[in-house]
Order: C-alpha cells, then structure tokens, then sequence
C-alpha cells in the first residue's frame, strides 16, 4: 500500500505525466471547456454546433505557434496527437499564441461517435481517448484520474 | 429625436455567444444568418498574448454606405437612426452587402434546415421560426439587425442586450448627454470600430483594458 498520498491536509503530488522522460512526448494535453457548452450533452445542438464551427478553436487541435512552427505545422494541417501507450486521435491543427509552449489544448466533450446525434457526431477530437486510466494514473485517495497526459505530435500523411 | 446606439464593454465580454444565440431564437435567423455576431481575436505574443472576443451588429450608422448605393430607395433610416429594409422595394441586388465595410448585412435565399438527416416536415419549432422569418423577412432580400425595434418599441431592450449574462452590452439614446451609454462613452472613453470608413457608426466599444 502507498501511503504517500495520505496527508493531514491537501497537498500536491507530481502525477507520472511529470515524470515522464522520454523526449518525443514533449508536450502536456490537457482539455478545455467552451463556455458555451455544457458537459457532454449540447453538442448535439445545432446552434451551438454553427458556433463551433465557426469558432477558430473548439474543433482545432491547439498548441503555442512557436512550437508548431518548430514542428514544421501550419494552421489546418491535419495531425496525430499520441499518447506514450500508441492511442492517438488525429484532426486540424491550429496555432495560437495564448498557449504555453509545452502544452496542447483540446475542447472537451467532443468527437461524439453515436450515430444517434448526427450534429455532434465526429465533430472535435474526444480527448479521453489519450487519458490513461490504470492505477498509476489513478489517484489512490479521491479515485481521481490524471487529466493531464504527456503527448507528441506529428503531421498525418495520407488517409 | 433620439439616436439609439450601443456601447459594447470589451473588458467584460467574454465570449460565450449568448446574443449570437438569443439573437437567432428572438429574430428566427435561418442557418447561417447571425445578425448579432461574436468574433474571436488573438493579439500579441505569448507570452504577452491577448485573446478578445469582438462582438459585432449592425452599426446603424449616421451616414450609412449601404443606404447610399441602394438603387431602389429599399435602405432607409427612420427618425431614430435605425436603418431599416423595405421588403417590398428590397430586390435582392446585394449591393448594399458590398458596401457595408462591417459585414452587417446578409441574404437568405432559401430556407436550410438545421436537422438535414430528418425525415418527413420540419419539427414544430423550426416551422414556427420559418414561419416566423417569412412574415418579418422573407427571401432574397437584404437583412439585418434593427436593435430589435419591435422589443424596443414595447419599453424593452434588444434580446442581445437583456440576455448579456456579463452586462457588457448597453443600449440607450447617445443624443442624451445624461443617458447610460453617452455616459460611459465620456467617462470610459468609448471609441467606434474603424472610424476611418467615414460613416459614423452608432454602436461604440469600451477598451479592453
């Protein structure tokens, strides 16, 4: 049992996302949330879909422009975000100053699949799909899971 | 008389869409017609990087361009400043979106529903906006925000600015020196989009920061 986590008050730890050392998972994904959605269930809501669309960053894939600049990216080009477990999720890439150059941001709630809700359907990228859920990624004390995750990124070729 | 205008609060906008969306549900807006309109902006670098939300409607302007190259005399000002469109002399020249330098006007030629995947008639409430857009507008003609003079008429403000969960949108009079909005344009130093288009628009924005 490991009973680090079992403090008198609140404190933090580094969760392995920090610890990772190997250089080509360079970059820290993390997701975010529009303020115009609301959990998982409007995306499906056309409305608020014809804004996201519209929108230069709910359904991009966002990172600092520097370093998409260094990685030879460009705005709209279509890439592979992958976790250090080989998941990865691909979509349109967009450069944006007002993000740290380590990290990449994805709106969360998105990249529904069910055929059911065809606004929402394939829209966005599901950020979850990088999320690792195994014990070391788990918090032993709140059963939290890691929303942060060590990423790299390059340019899709091909279909 | 009056001259109605806006004063949009940059500092307090924070883009959550809310007058696009209340917009469409007051006016019934087809798909793809925004009368009240938000755009996103980036300024600067990081890590000094800004990003700012530009919320837009029509300007009104004293001296609209659109009404000036008109050719049937459709674009007309009435005694508030509001620039409206005749639908009946309107015939879809698209003239006046050309000039228009902020974008504010635009053209609906057809009915698109939101729902392409659905089968059979429309569902109650898009019928009820169609139906709702065809008495009010109608097709291939010319539209655009009228700061809800309907709404206006009644003592009531426009649905962009009574829904604004920032309070970042003020409607008011800006011949009246004691009104809200002539207020904060004096004491906040408002200022128009683009003044250098020379058609003095009636809706004002107040820095940033």
């Amino acid at each position: 049992m490991d009973w680090r986590f079992y403090t008198p008050l609140a404190e933090w730890f580094p969760c392995p996302s920090h610890e990772e050392t190997n250089p080509d998972f360079d970059l820290w994904a993390f997701s975010w949330r529009p303020s115009f959605h609301t959990q998982s269930s409007t995306q499906n809501n056309p409305w608020l879909d014809e804004i996201s669309v519209n929108d230069p960053f709910v359904y991009l894939i966002q990172i600092n422009a520097e370093t998409g600049r260094k990685k030879g990216l460009k705005d709209r080009d279509i890439v592979y975000v992958e976790n250090k477990l080989g998941r990865k999720i691909k979509g349109p890439v967009k450069l944006v100053e007002g993000m740290h150059p380590e990290q990449l941001g994805i709106a969360g709630c998105h990249g529904h699949w069910a055929r059911g809700i065809p606004i929402a359907r394939g829209k966005g990228q599901f950020f979850d799909d990088l999320v690792i859920t195994d014990k070391e990624h788990t918090d032993s004390l709140t059963q939290g899971s890691d929303a942060c995750v060590k990423v790299k990124i390059y340019k899709a070729t091909g279909r | 008389m009056p001259r109605y205008g806006f004063v949009i609060d940059l500092k307090r906008c924070y883009g959550c869409y809310t007058c696009q969306v209340v917009c469409k549900a007051s006016n019934h807006t087809p798909k793809g017609i925004d009368w009240a309109r938000c755009v996103p902006a980036e300024a600067g670098q990081f890590p000094a990087a800004l990003r700012q939300m530009i919320p837009l409607v029509c300007m009104q302007c004293a001296e609209p361009a659109c009404m000036e190259v008109c050719p049937t005399g459709a674009t007309l000002q009435d005694e508030n400043g509001i620039v409206t469109v005749d639908k009946e002399l309107c015939m879809g020249c698209k003239y006046c979106i050309m000039a228009c330098p902020y974008g504010a006007r635009q053209t609906v030629e057809k009915w698109t529903t939101y729902f392409p995947d659905a089968e059979g008639d429309l569902d109650p409430y898009e019928a009820h906006a169609k139906n709702a857009w065809e008495q009010k507008s109608g097709y291939g003609m010319a539209t655009k925000c009228d700061y809800c003079m309907d709404r206006v008429s009644e003592g009531r403000q426009p649905a962009c600015v009574e829904a604004c969960p920032a309070k970042a949108r003020y409607f008011g009079d800006l011949e009246d020196p004691e009104s809200e909005v002539s207020i904060l344009i004096r004491r906040e130093r408002g200022f128009q989009l683009n003044p250098e288009f020379g058609t003095d628009p009636s809706c004002y924005y107040l820095p940033p920061r």
